[in-house]
């Protein structure tokens, strides 16, 4: 019996006698439309939650046999990487390390990029790599800052040219259409590309042990690492952190036994093989308009399906680590967030049913589907149980029928009731409760995440505060699910990382709806039906306690508070990985020398900076023609009023012709000589 | 101008794996910042070796429509076949 077919098995049984049970409370005194709805419903949110339980089971099983086998002497589960790399194979197989930005904190991007080739080096193996910035930035400011940091990195890296940057004129298929551009032009280079995020931060050790896993499996098309967030300061991305270092191995060695070679892509932290890429992945637009139609937003899964569809395996390297991004600070942006990936994995539905399929990729996109779906199943299901409490609550028992003197007492299932809320309670939270003994039980572990004590509280606090923010997720993402239903489509934005902070406005207009339901259904519930009030106070109080929830929990301080009293400390926190550390030195550092960031005022006066970017735009080959006339009106501006006057766009059209930079260039130069002429060039003089 | 990817132009993947084009350009000192920024310009793409991505299809399984005869066909009033 292959895993798929086991973890069905275990789902669909556990779940039945769950259904079974439900079945029977709510059809105690006779089966009707509402009903039978409830038990649909309750069905289906039964199914995700088992399936997830059985999924963190496994994992657990996975992660325990992995480190009694470390802790009794299997020597090559013990070994560590560094011994592991010494074996490795002697292929010059050449990787691309790409890395799309998008309007993103250029220092934070090229900061990352430089601890990350300090970490290859490392290794002795830096000659194998190269790493591509491949911006689609709009942002003419930011698009300059990109080319002075790529700059200045490449003056520390020097005289290795192994670091290099483009722009495209065109943001033609998003992220996914960037990869696309650069394996057009660059991919016959390379054997494997790494693809990044601009958040991504991966070690040495860990990209030299890809490239081996690799090159010893000619099958395998992609090995994705589950990277662990980090870098959070704020409360929720602590919260967040802590969560995905307790229990995220679990989900990752259960995803792992799961897929085998079947596994997927996450769109970032994965090695792919190139040729596998090139051959089955340049995405087709679904037939129809937006949201459900047009491009694909999801793309990673389909990728993965495309290549397992073609024959190439996919494995999921749940045991290296060395692997992070960031998590997004606050839950507004969280939710941000949330409504792309929502539109994306909704897409999917459209390829469900598409022929030649493998199994495991159907799989992949119900789940993706069902992570968004299972949100409106479950307000549906709380929608139709408040319904039945107001309805009894409105109806006189009947206690005689017909002509019959024997009184028919209602029937009472109040401890079945009881009993199965008891377990459901315990299927939501036993991934945590595994997690939570993983750690206790690694001594590692333990002392890193801030002692026994400590990580359990810390436990118990991220198990509160996951409860409360339940249902509010549930309501943002029910109302995602119905907008994208009824045709509501996103851009694309650029997701806010690092800087916490919300304020009382936006936390009001995000979750006033969110209280005002709360408000109504705690109140309801409370003169409707006594009884049950406890019962949904959880669900309630998340609702009511939404906006200061965000407010709470968007709050640096806070959130670095109970990290330096030891609670919510990821893994990495507590034995900091080298990169990691170098990372937050250098960041330190670049915040210490408070450099004024480079802008089109500077660039447009400082010859060197004029050089580079004209030279960056003619080393990449496409340029924007630029009408005589309106570059006559700019320089015409330029000069009168000064480069801080010109708009963005005015910017954006002058910085995508290198011929046009070079003559504002000159032209602003002549201008400040003949107003000053004894002053330097710098804008702010 | 971007170069135009020829499906003859594809490179073979065994003889395409060494050739970023830039190494062996070494670097003048940042402080020789005319001949500086000249190797950066030089040197901040490697060699474009093309490739050609072919774009993939999904198919769907349709409802195929039952097969009738002709008569049948012809004879049934418009819409009935729904």
């Amino acid at each position: 019996m292959s895993h798929r077919d086991l973890l069905a098995l275990l789902t669909v049984g556990t779940a039945a006698a769950f259904i079974v049970a439900f079945g029977h409370i709510v059809t105690a005194d006779g089966l009707d439309w509402l009903d039978a709805g409830m038990i649909l419903l309750h069905a289906v949110l039964t199914l995700w939650l088992v399936h997830g339980l059985w999924l963190a089971i496994a994992g657990f099983c996975v992660v325990a046999s992995r480190r009694l086998r470390e802790r009794f002497g299997d020597q090559r589960a013990a070994e560590p990487l560094h011994v592991r790399r010494q074996r490795r194979s002697t292929s010059s197989a050449r990787t691309a390390i790409t890395i799309p930005v998008y309007n993103e904190d250029a220092v934070r991007v090229f900061s990352g990029i430089r601890a990350m080739l300090e970490s290859i080096d490392a290794t002795g193996h830096g000659d194998e790599f190269d790493i591509f910035v491949l911006s689609d930035t709009r942002d003419g400011d930011l698009w300059l800052r990109e080319e002075a940091e790529w700059a200045a990195l490449r003056a520390v890296d020097s005289p290795r040219a192994r670091l290099f940057y483009r722009r495209r004129l065109r943001n033609v298929g998003r992220k996914s259409g960037n990869i696309k551009d650069f394996l057009e032009r660059w991919g016959g280079n390379y054997e494997y590309m790494i693809v990044f995020d601009a958040d991504s931060i991966m070690s040495g050790e860990t990209l030299v042990e890809l490239v081996r896993r690799m090159n010893d499996a000619p099958g395998v098309g992609l090995i994705q690492v589950p990277p662990q967030p980090t870098r959070g300061e704020t409360l929720f991305a602590r919260l967040q952190e802590f969560a995905c270092s307790v229990y995220g191995p679990l989900c990752s060695a259960g995803l792992s036994w799961l897929a085998r070679g079947d596994g997927n892509f996450w769109g970032h932290n994965a090695i792919i093989r190139v040729r596998a890429f090139v051959e089955n992945c340049d995405l087709p637009h679904l037939p129809g308009r937006a949201p459900l139609g047009g491009e694909i937003l999801s793309h990673d899964f389909v990728e993965a399906a495309l290549m397992r569809r073609a024959g190439w395996e996919l494995r999921m390297a749940d045991d290296l680590g060395g692997s992070w991004e960031e998590t997004p600070p606050t839950i507004i942006d969280f939710a941000k967030r949330d409504r792309r990936w929502c539109q994306g994995n909704l897409q999917h539905f459209r390829l469900l049913f598409a022929r030649f399929m493998h199994p495991s990729s159907r799989y992949y996109f119900g789940t993706g589907v069902m992570a968004y779906a299972s949100s409106l199943a479950w307000m549906s299901f709380l929608l139709v149980g408040g319904y039945e409490i107001v309805r009894r609550s409105l109806t006189e028992p009947v206690y005689f029928q017909g002509d019959s003197s024997q009184p028919i007492w209602p029937v009472s299932v109040e401890h079945e009731a009881v009993a199965l809320l008891t377990l459901t309670l315990c299927v939501l939270f036993m991934p945590k409760i595994l997690g939570l003994i993983l750690v206790l039980i690694d001594p590692h572990r333990r002392r890193a995440q801030g002692g026994a004590i400590r990580v359990t509280l810390s436990v118990l606090i991220e198990s509160i505060y996951s409860a409360l923010i339940a249902p509010v997720m549930m309501m943002f993402h029910a109302s995602f699910v119905l907008s994208v239903l009824i045709g509501g489509s996103v851009g694309w934005g650029t997701q806010r990382r690092g800087v916490g902070g919300t304020a009382l406005g936006e936390a009001i207009q995000a979750h006033w709806l969110h209280t005002l339901i709360g408000v109504v259904a705690g109140v309801g519930v409370y003169v409707l039906a006594p009884d049950v009030f406890w019962w949904t106070l959880p669900i309630v109080l998340g609702l009511v306690l939404s906006i200061p929830l965000t407010l709470l929990s968007s709050s640096t301080r806070i959130g670095l508070a109970l990290r330096r009293a030891g609670f919510l400390l990821a893994e990495e926190e507590g034995a900091p990985s080298p990169v990691l550390a170098r990372l937050e030195h250098i960041l330190r550092q670049r915040e210490k020398q408070s450099q004024e960031p480079m802008d089109f005022p500077r660039a447009i006066a400082d010859e060197r900076m004029a050089s580079i970017h004209a030279g960056l735009v003619r080393a990449y080959g496409e340029e924007a023609d630029v009408d005589p006339t309106a570059l006559e009106a700019i320089e015409s501006k330029l000069r009168s009023e000064g480069p801080g006057a010109l708009t963005g766009q005015e910017r954006v059209t002058i910085l995508q012709n290198a011929g046009a930079f070079e003559q504002l260039h000159r032209s602003w130069a002549e201008a400040v000589a003949k107003m000053k002429p004894a002053a330097s060039l710098d804008p702010a003089a | 101008m971007v170069t135009k990817v020829a499906e003859d132009q594809q490179g073979s993947w065994d003889d395409a794996m060494d050739i970023p084009g830039v190494r062996g350009k070494l670097a003048p000192s940042p402080d020789d910042h005319r001949a500086w920024t000249a190797w950066l310009s030089a040197t901040a793409l490697p060699q474009v070796q093309p490739m050609r991505m072919p774009q993939q299809r999904f198919e769907y399984w349709r409802l195929e429509r039952p097969k009738t005869t002709g008569i049948a066909d012809e004879a049934a009033p418009e819409g009935a076949l729904g």
